[in-house]
């Protein structure tokens, strides 16, 4: 497909790689501006507590300390910290500093001042005395009859219930889930529980205000969403949005912990009162508990099925812990469902029902499959739990039940992001031949159920599949802007946001593709609020396909005004010309460069810039889909585990740059074994974590990571930009499945609490 | 203090409690990068005396009468250092925080061992974390350098 | 708050500068740990790397390593990777990482003592301890820890390990292979033709300081390594070794790990077939 392209389908270098390998100070905290303050931040020691006073004046008096915030001098307004549109799904249960905390490292106060360690010796000084409060430190406390109230304020908006710990809630039914699976031939389930996880982008949360010469406020900050920070930050602050211009330079990485407003306020109000640029960066610890982190989740999943193998229903019931603040838990428990049920079309009975409730821990946000992670556990295994019980083959009941093209899932509508969805029928997939690479690849048929031993190692296999989206359909929207240079270069503004993904490349190609040049000539920026058009932001899998969309459609109307221009000058028809290697050429032969037809334009006749802003909002959001496959083998003696091989193939349509998009499959899944065997935020009996550093809390480093080879098998996406579908988050759903169901094929136990630790491995093998 | 970096030699005070990434950084090395201050993490590495260590927790005073590397002396300005060019050619940087810190590391290891291998490489990474590559083609990316900077030494 | 950075040139001059100072003052030796988490009554860091306490060189009977020199330098240092089954150097390529080693010393991290894959595998080298104290001393490392030497005002000045046929292995259990140990196990013997001599089983990161299994270890000596004394020695070993509950795994488990550790470095060092 892709060799009807020249530069799509190329892995072409980053278009910001020279300044990342080379050092250049192109990331928030390398701003360092004369005058700047510096800002600290007082965590609640408590989980749960009433702030009865708080004495800031010793604090104050300390030399070198510019201002103290706390609930007392800041504005009141309720908000959500997420970074979503408008208006947004999750509650306003938050306030900039509130009189109640309800997390250990909730915000009680902030200093700024001259450094880091005066604003942090100042914060020593500030006396707050507390009324501690029972506090709920899960699910099931928060749940129970009697449960403290953790959002008992009167003035939040958009909780569910909150007297009974609910943020959020939603359902679907389709058909009678019940029905079915008292009469199917065979019928599974199993709960899986997943645990607290922090995205843990090696660049903390790092932003830097200051007043340009006019008196607007300028954020500088590693942010997902510039648009949705200024638009927050005009709320909260309570200042017009023209006030605000956000930037956001190069980030060092985000995976949705960045798509919050979290800092940005404080940084921006410290300077709003000052008059003085400031700068706060959390810390690792702060950035562990007092940012974002995965939403935990219980989910129980029940599936039923003929003797042939077809299901007839699926029933999920999600319970989600938000943590204290309820930001991004609808969409999220939303997702659990939407973003796993259609994968399995053949179902007429499908239920879900999801809720996401409060709890005194840290609170959850947008991570990297945003709740699909955490329903593609119990699905693929329950799936394997099914294929057991039938006697066949665990690929091939997968083979029966998913999704194929121009077929769709009453789902889709059903189950959208905290409502509705839209309608869709699957316009392209490749997962057959995933599934098919996938399988030959570990050695599938050779492999499964033998048990394979080595001393004290028993190997095993295991598999599972997956499906995602690209973009909220009706919801998310990404403009772009292109203009052409004398030179014949050309500048794209967009609002999109490259938070290491490469999108700027990828987005970059698109543009270069449509107009017939090389990448060198697009000269891409992204973003400034106060230049690019809007985008909602990097996140939900959206921006090859939103914005790409968006960047395909305004250079082809630069296109065509190239084309009436160049048409003028060869004195022919602009159906005639196409574009190529940076000239507009005709059937005849004869061309115009690009930079003859900018001239023109600016300078010689008939003068109009050559440009064109257009906008995408997807009608469907195309899934990406992903078959993964597992070889481990186990240590029966100790319990350790060791992945041996894993296989990823991956459908994301075009490959607009085949190395970047492998990049983030191979992150996704690096990130998913973190989260299957290693990674989890653990608390004390006092909700504090007890883990807040990589020393604890453990990532995968590079001897931490087997043999991963990731294979794209291309599709093509007719609604897509040249085909492509989007692929940085569906990898790392995988993962845990994946390796739970080849635990199983190695020991034959079920593991139900990831991380799956050589401890846990160890006592289910001395229980089993 | 007397101490060189990226052969720029310095002469000034320094505070006694400070890091040598605290230290770089406010001479204008931003290439040296914070992702933990609590030597886990490699963002911040950089060569003494052709070594690589963590910055974060190295003494800024004990690099007194040293040679230090930072990412922005691998190469002369506007060129780019083998390994650098390796690592945007495989797509070995995405985010690119940690990209310094990996270079850094890469450095001293290809000095040491002109054709590791794979898994050797992965040792000399084993510091450095990232969290946006899964470290494939960072690996790859070093042996690929490697590889270019064999032939050269060959020609 | 640090006030001060002095760089004596000499082992008195430091110990003279520690003893005045007092817990105001701290020796640096890579600095690693104090470049972070320097504690709030300390003033003064004392840098040792201009002391001459940087060198490994071997005679007919001992590696000596100076204090300063790195893990690094240890690491690359021939006989440690040749000396007692190589153990030193396996074991220390399991240790954090490159960027680490190259910074810490040798003198640090064993002033420091816990946190450590070093301690317990150069106990099971039967290594000796020197340090300075007024006077230059030297004791086994076992009893620099059973005496908790570390806590005087001493500076320590080297480690040494004896060149003689001792074999030994090393087994770091960890939650990755970044990681501080959950349990590791060191075990050196020596034998005279088939009959094992001397043996030293050391369990470490229990989670607490490598801890040597006198009982474990005795039930070795005076016969050839068989299959049935080394099962019987892990045995002990599991029953007599001292362990806690920590994030990175419960005190059960611990028990556990030692057992069956303890077993594959004796197998190893038996020349069986050892998978893991
Ligand atoms: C990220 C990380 C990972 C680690 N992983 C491992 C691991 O996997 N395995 C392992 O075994 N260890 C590990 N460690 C421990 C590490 O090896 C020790 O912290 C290190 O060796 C300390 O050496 P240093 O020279 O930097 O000590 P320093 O920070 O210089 O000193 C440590 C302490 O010893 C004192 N001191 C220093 N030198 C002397 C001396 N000569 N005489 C008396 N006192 C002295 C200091 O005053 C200080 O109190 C890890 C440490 C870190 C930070
Ligand atoms: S910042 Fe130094 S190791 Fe992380
Ligand atoms: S590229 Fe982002 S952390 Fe490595």
């Amino acid at each position: 497909m892709t060799d009807q392209f020249n530069v799509v389908g190329q892995s072409e270098r980053r278009v910001d790689g020279y300044a990342l390998v080379t050092g250049k100070p192109v990331y928030a905290g390398d701003l360092d501006l004369p005058g700047m303050l510096h800002v600290a931040v007082l965590g609640s020691p408590h989980p749960h507590a009433r702030i009865v006073d708080i004495d800031t004046s010793e604090a104050e008096e300390l030399d070198g300390v510019a201002i103290v915030l706390t609930h007392q001098n800041t504005p009141a307004t309720r908000y959500t910290t997420a970074g979503q549109g408008f208006p947004e799904p999750s509650p306003y249960d938050t306030r900039m500093f509130d009189t109640k905390v309800r997390f250990v490292g909730d915000r009680v106060a902030a200093v700024a001042a001259e450094t880091i360690d005066i604003a942090r010796e100042a914060l020593s000084l500030i006396k707050v005395s507390y009324e501690p409060l029972h506090p709920v430190l899960s699910i099931d406390e928060a749940l129970a009859d009697r449960a403290p109230i953790i959002h008992d304020e009167d003035d939040a908006s958009g909780i569910w219930d909150a007297e009974h710990n609910i943020a959020g809630a939603v359902e679907a039914n389709v058909g009678d889930v019940d029905g079915a699976l008292q009469t199917a031939y065979a019928s599974v389930e199993f709960t899986g529980e997943t645990q607290y996880a922090q995205h843990a982008p090696i660049e903390p949360h790092v932003s830097v205000a200051y007043l340009d010469d006019n008196g607007r406020l300028v954020l500088y900050t590693s942010t997902q969403v510039p648009f949705h920070v200024r638009r927050i930050m005009a709320q909260v602050l309570g200042i017009p949005v023209r006030q605000i211009r956000v930037i956001k330079p190069r980030i060092g990485g985000g995976f949705g912990v960045k798509q919050e407003v979290l800092i940005e306020d404080l940084v921006g109000l410290v300077t709003l009162r000052t008059g003085r640029p400031s700068r706060l960066e959390l810390t690792r610890a702060e950035e562990f508990y007092a940012s974002r982190t995965r939403h935990p989740m219980r989910v129980t999943v029940r599936l039923g099925a003929g003797a042939d193998g077809m299901l007839q229903a699926i029933d999920m019931q999600a319970l989600e812990n938000t943590g204290a603040y309820g930001a991004h838990n609808l969409t999220v428990v939303s997702n659990t469902g939407s973003k796993t049920l259609p994968l399995y079309n053949k179902a007429p009975n499908v239920r879900f029902s999801g809720r996401g409730i409060y709890t005194n821990l840290p609170v959850g946000g947008a991570y990297r499959g945003y709740g699909a992670t955490q329903g593609y556990f119990p699905l693929e295994v329950a799936m394997d739990m099914l294929a057991e019980q039938l006697g066949m083959d665990a690929v091939e009941l997968r083979r029966k039940n998913h999704i194929r093209v121009g077929e769709t899932s009453p789902i889709f509508e059903e189950l959208g992001e905290g409502r509705k969805g839209v309608p869709q029928t699957l316009g392209s997939s490749s997962l057959d031949q995933c599934i098919n690479i996938g399988a030959e690849r570990i050695g599938w048929a050779d492999k499964r159920g033998k048990r394979h031993r080595e001393g004290p190692w028993v190997h095993g296999v295991g598999m599972s599949i997956h499906m995602q989206g690209s973009g909220i359909p009706a919801i998310d929207m990404a403009a772009a802007t292109i203009k052409l240079n004398d030179d014949g270069s050309i500048n794209l503004l967009i609002g999109a946001t490259d938070l290491g993904t490469g999108s700027d490349t990828v987005l970059g190609q698109i543009a270069a593709e449509v107009l017939g040049v090389g990448l060198s000539e697009v000269i891409v920026l992204s973003s400034d609020t106060d230049v690019t058009p809007f985008d909602t932001g990097a996140y939900a899998s959206s921006t090859t396909y939103v914005s790409g969309n968006a960047v395909r459609r305004a250079a082809e109307a630069v296109k065509n005004q190239i084309f009436d221009v160049a048409s003028a000058m060869l004195k022919t028809d602009p159906e005639s010309l196409h574009l190529e290697d940076g000239r507009a050429i005709a059937d005849d032969g004869r061309s115009v460069t690009l930079s003859e037809v900018a001239l023109r334009s600016l300078y010689g006749a008939d003068q109009f810039q050559i440009g064109a802003t257009a906008s995408f909002v997807g009608d469907v959001s195309p899934p990406p889909f992903l078959a993964s496959f597992a070889e481990v083998r186990i240590d029966v003696e100790t319990g350790k585990l060791e992945i041996v091989n894993y296989v990823a193939a991956a459908d994301c349509g075009t490959a607009i740059n085949p190395r970047l998009a492998e990049g983030q499959v191979e992150g996704a899944i690096a990130n998913g074994i973190g989260y299957a065997l290693m990674e989890e935020m653990r608390f004390d009996k006092y909700g504090r974590m007890r883990n807040p550093d990589f020393g604890r809390y453990k990532i995968p480093a590079s001897t931490d990571m087997p043999p991963l080879e990731v294979i794209l098998v291309d599709s093509y996406e007719e609604t897509g930009p040249m085909g492509a579908k989007s692929i940085a988050e569906i990898g790392i759903n995988a993962p845990i499945p994946t390796l739970a169901n080849a635990i199983y094929d190695a020991i034959g136990v079920r593991l139900t609490h990831p991380p799956f630790t050589s401890e846990k491995i160890w006592r289910a093998l001395q229980n089993s | 203090m007397r101490f060189t970096v990226n052969d720029q030699v310095f002469d000034i005070d320094v505070d006694p409690g400070a890091s040598l990434l605290d230290l770089l950084r406010r001479l204008g090395f931003y290439g040296v990068k914070n992702g933990c201050d609590n030597g886990d993490c490699g963002a911040c590495a950089v060569l003494v005396d052709a070594r690589s260590v963590t910055s974060c927790d190295y003494p800024a005073r004990a690099a007194e009468g040293k040679r230090i590397v930072t990412v922005e002396g691998l190469a002369p300005s506007g060129s780019l250092h083998p390994l650098q060019a390796a690592f945007l050619d495989t797509g070995a940087v995405q985010c690119g925080f940690c990209t310094p810190g990996m270079l850094i590391s890469a450095v001293e290891l290809l000095e040491h061992n002109p054709d590791p291998s794979e898994s050797e490489v992965r040792e000399a990474l084993r510091g450095n974390l990232c969290r946006c590559t899964g470290y494939t083609k960072p690996v790859e990316a070093i042996q690929l350098a490697a590889a270019r900077m064999r032939e050269v030494d060959h020609d | 708050m640090i006030t001060d950075y002095l760089r004596p040139t000499s082992i008195s001059e430091a110990f003279e500068t520690l003893t005045e100072l007092g817990p105001a003052g701290r020796l640096v030796g890579g600095g690693t740990e104090l470049a972070i988490h320097p504690p709030a009554d300390v003033s003064t860091l004392i840098d040792l790397s201009a002391a001459g306490l940087r060198f490994i060189e071997a005679d007919e009977t001992f590696i000596h390593v100076g204090a300063t020199s790195t893990l690094t330098d240890m690491l690359e240092y021939a006989r440690c990777a040749t000396s007692w089954s190589g153990v030193v150097h396996t074991m220390l390529r399991q240790v954090a990482s490159p960027l680490h080693r190259n910074a810490a010393t040798i003198g640090g991290h064993l002033a420091r003592g816990r946190l450590s894959d070093v301690v317990p595998t150069l106990m099971a080298v039967d290594a000796t301890v020197l340090f300075f104290d007024g006077e230059h001393r030297s004791v086994p490392i076992v009893d620099f820890y059973a005496d908790n030497l570390k806590r005087n005002t001493i500076v320590v000045t080297g480690v040494r390990i004896p060149l003689d046929d001792g074999e030994a292995a090393f087994r770091k259990f960890a939650r990755t292979t970044y990681d501080l140990a959950t349990l590791n196990t060191a075990v050196g013997i020596r034998r005279t033709g088939e009959e094992v001599t001397w043996a030293r089983i050391v369990v470490g990161e229990r989670p607490t300081l490598g801890m040597p299994l006198p009982e474990a270890s005795e039930l070795l000596v005076g016969k050839p390594l068989t299959s049935d004394s080394i099962a019987r020695a892990s045995q002990v070993a599991r029953d007599t070794v001292d362990v806690r509950s920590d994030p990175r795994g419960s005190a059960e488990y611990r028990r556990h790990l030692a057992e069956v550790l303890v077993r594959r470095c004796l197998s190893e060092i038996a020349g069986e077939e050892v998978f893991a």
